[in-house]
């Protein structure tokens, strides 16, 4: 009897298994991926000239348009307004593109130059009082903050944004071919991992261009190709005059910002085939042609 | 018995086998499907209406913003917005998006007025460094009704609801409606004196654009008077100011300031009565009990000083004045004050001095006595005496057109609605047969301790 109870159960078992296992539903692979591209939107006139000037010349992507996953979930910032997008990227071309194909070659510029630019409307503001006004990832992204606030044609509002730029792309230069070992050796001893909190006066005495600089042989190389473009040569000449001496005809940080000085002019000429002073002449040019 | 169950078994490993679906499913759609169609459903709520959406914002870190918005097939959002006179008057139009960011949510991804709200520098939004007004410009939907969407912030649940707009509404706002108002108002009230008037008391009243404030002052009891101010919001209907908390004026509270554009007037409104805001040209007189001629030569009640500088004159007074102020000015004098003693002594009831100064200084001093028309009301009359010394032409010069305002006209003694940083009473002298006509003055126990 039990027996029989067991058999019925079984077969019910079976037979409802066997309705249900022989459909035969097949995943249609033709089918395009539904939201596949990301976020839907209308192309703008704005998109399409940024997708003219830049993503087809250049491989650039300018990014404006807010996106929390790529500027930021926690820090309070705001969008960019759309008026300014293209005198920001305006700036880049003018200050930063043509100088390097002028001086240097059209591919040059199409190898190295940071290919995504994040332009954000307001300034990161730090707990601890600090503003962000430029960032930048692994040689690719180029976060450019505070585009609405921005003077556009102020000298500092255009070199925060061209700076980041050639922060940026000094670091690409020595991972593609390495600063001589030299540079490093000139300062060796004074690098300073906490060197954001050593002021700028005293990280020059001995021999950095910001405190920033003293943080690595890197960062110092890349401030420093940074400061240097960012500036006419009488202009950093100047920077280097306003250094105090150590004693009467001793000047540790000048003397040693003069020698990597020499070292960086040296190594894009050997390194990269650069004329840095000519390029430094044309970038401060555009410079002075933008503030105008 | 156990064959057939060896064949049960074989059975049903067979018919499992047979078992090759796809991948299942809980639902008839994908979930890309399912989060496309919601994208454009929501899309579509919100370019469907066919006037835009208005709504008073109430970012999660505090005060009220009205907006209207409408939104374009083409990701493009128009807003008009109370934040200041530029947002006020015209439509800027921003792009916005749907980002499936946990749920699908709304952003207004490139700047508008909104995002003034969010922005870190306290210069722009007024709120804290780094943080803004702790406000929102992406939002989840939380529901969505016939005639309202309602959304709360992704970052810091700043609830966003939306109203449907009238074609009424879409015009007022599109054509620059809140700057209409605000200019109207500016142009009645400027130069005046704003109250409210009963019939009975007059209750001054101001009404701040600049810091979207209305206040009212109101007398209580020992002459208390406190003053109540309020912010206030556009209001989203389209017709006055909406009040954050509630305005309590004659033992009622008001939620709202109607404005009528006809007659450019705001007003309270109590069923159907009105309690108009009136923009006067005679000053509002503070209904102190004993009255201000009661208590002449009384404790803080001995002089009445104006230093035109520091308590200026307006209207038709201070054009007589300011002639005085040239006299003085001609013989490289400076003018600086003039004050009623108005404790009697044996030489006069109410006694004026004018002070000019250039290496030293010169007071003149006129006695008068008072002429009482209608006591009772305070009006009276100045009747001259005599100069407290022996003036020349040059010396007279400096207070001839004072001395002769006050000599040929018939007064009212009232304490004035005037508000001043250092909250020192203001009183003064209103003329009854032209009340636009007044001089008036700070009020203490001696020159020397008034400004």
């Amino acid at each position: 009897m039990k027996m029989k109870k067991y058999l019925l159960l079984l077969a019910m078992g079976t037979s409802l298994l066997m309705f249900n296992s022989c459909s035969k539903k097949e995943d249609n692979l033709d089918e395009p991926i539904i939201g596949l591209g990301g976020v839907r939107y209308y192309k703008t006139p704005l998109d399409i000239a940024l997708y003219e000037m830049y993503t087809k010349p250049y491989n650039i992507e300018v990014a404006y348009r807010w996106d929390a996953g790529l500027m930021g979930f926690t820090t309070t910032l705001i969008p960019a307004e759309e008026g300014r997008v293209l005198p920001v990227m305006n700036i880049l071309k003018k200050g930063w593109i043509e100088p390097f194909e002028t001086v240097v070659s059209a591919d040059f510029v199409k190898r190295y130059i940071p290919k995504q630019y994040v332009l954000i409307g307001s300034y990161a503001y730090l707990s601890n009082g600090n503003i962000v006004l430029g960032s930048a990832d692994q040689g690719l992204t180029v976060n450019i903050f505070g585009i609405n606030q921005i003077n556009l044609k102020s000298e500092g509002g255009i070199s925060q944004v061209i700076g980041t730029v050639h922060h940026e792309l000094a670091h690409v230069l020595h991972q593609n071919i390495m600063y001589p070992l030299e540079f490093e050796m000139v300062s060796a001893g004074d690098y300073n991992s906490a060197g954001l909190s050593v002021s700028q006066a005293n990280a020059r005495k001995v021999g950095f261009i910001t405190g920033y600089g003293m943080t690595g042989p890197n960062e110092d190389f890349a401030t420093l190709v940074a400061t240097m473009l960012s500036n006419s040569k009488e202009q950093f000449d100047a920077i280097l005059e306003t250094i105090p001496e150590d004693s009467p005809g001793v000047n540790v940080g000048k003397t040693r910002l003069k020698e990597k000085e020499n070292i960086i002019i040296a190594y894009f000429l050997q390194a990269w085939n650069i004329d840095f002073r000519e390029l430094q002449k044309k970038t401060h040019e555009a410079k002075m042609a933008l503030i105008n | 018995m156990k064959k057939i169950l060896w064949y049960c078994l074989l059975l049903t490993i067979i018919a499992v086998a047979c078992k090759k679906d796809g991948t299942e499913t809980w639902y008839e759609e994908t979930l890309d499907k399912r989060l496309s169609d919601t994208v454009f459903a929501r899309q579509a709520t919100l370019v469907n209406s066919p006037y835009g959406w208005k709504t008073i914002f109430t970012p999660a870190g505090g005060g009220a913003y009205l907006f209207y918005m409408r939104f374009r097939n083409d990701n493009r959002v128009d807003m008009v917005s109370d934040i200041n006179i530029e947002t006020a008057s015209k439509v800027s139009s921003s792009s916005y998006v749907f980002r499936v960011t946990g749920q699908p949510s709304l952003v207004f991804d490139t700047y508008n007025s909104l995002h003034i709200i969010s922005h870190p520098s306290n210069a722009v939004s007024g709120g804290v460094s780094g943080q803004g007004k702790v406000s929102d410009y992406e939002f989840y939907f939380k529901s969505i009704t016939n005639d309202s969407v309602v959304m709360v912030g992704v970052k810091n649940k700043s609830i966003l609801v939306l109203k449907k707009a009238t074609q009424a509404e879409e015009t007022f706002y599109r054509s620059g409606g809140i700057k209409t108002i605000i200019d109207d108002a500016s142009a009645a009230m400027t130069g005046k004196f704003l109250r409210i008037e009963d019939g009975i008391d007059q209750t001054p009243a101001a009404i701040d654009f600049a810091n979207k404030t209305a206040s009212i002052l109101v007398v209580g009891a020992n002459n208390q008077t406190t003053s109540q101010s309020v912010s206030f919001v556009f209001s989203a209907d389209a017709d006055g100011l909406d009040l954050l908390k509630p305005l309590i004026f004659k033992g009622k509270s008001y939620s709202k300031i109607y404005w009528d554009p006809a007659t450019k007037e705001f007003y309270l409104l109590d069923g159907t009565k009105r309690y108009i805001f009136k923009a006067s040209d005679t000053p509002t007189i503070l209904a102190f009990t004993p009255p201000f001629h009661e208590l002449f030569g009384a404790d803080k009640h001995k002089i009445l000083k104006s230093n035109p500088r520091l308590v200026p004159q307006a209207g038709t007074f201070k054009d007589l004045l300011d002639i005085d102020l040239a006299a003085t000015a001609a013989v490289s004098r400076t003018y600086t004050y003039f004050s009623f003693s108005l404790e009697p002594n044996t030489n006069a009831d109410i006694t004026l001095s004018v002070r000019t100064a250039s290496s030293s200084f010169f007071i003149a001093s006129y006695y008068y006595k008072i002429v009482w028309v209608d006591q009772p009301n305070g009006i009276f009359k100045f009747q001259f005496v005599r100069n407290a010394g022996s003036y020349n032409s040059t010396t007279q010069s400096y207070s001839q057109e004072l001395r002769k305002y006050i000599e040929t006209n018939t007064f009212k003694a009232a304490y004035l609605a005037i508000s001043r940083t250092d909250n020192l009473p203001v009183a003064g002298f209103i003329n009854i047969n032209d009340p636009r006509s007044f001089l008036m003055g700070v009020l203490g126990n001696t020159v020397g301790e008034l400004p």
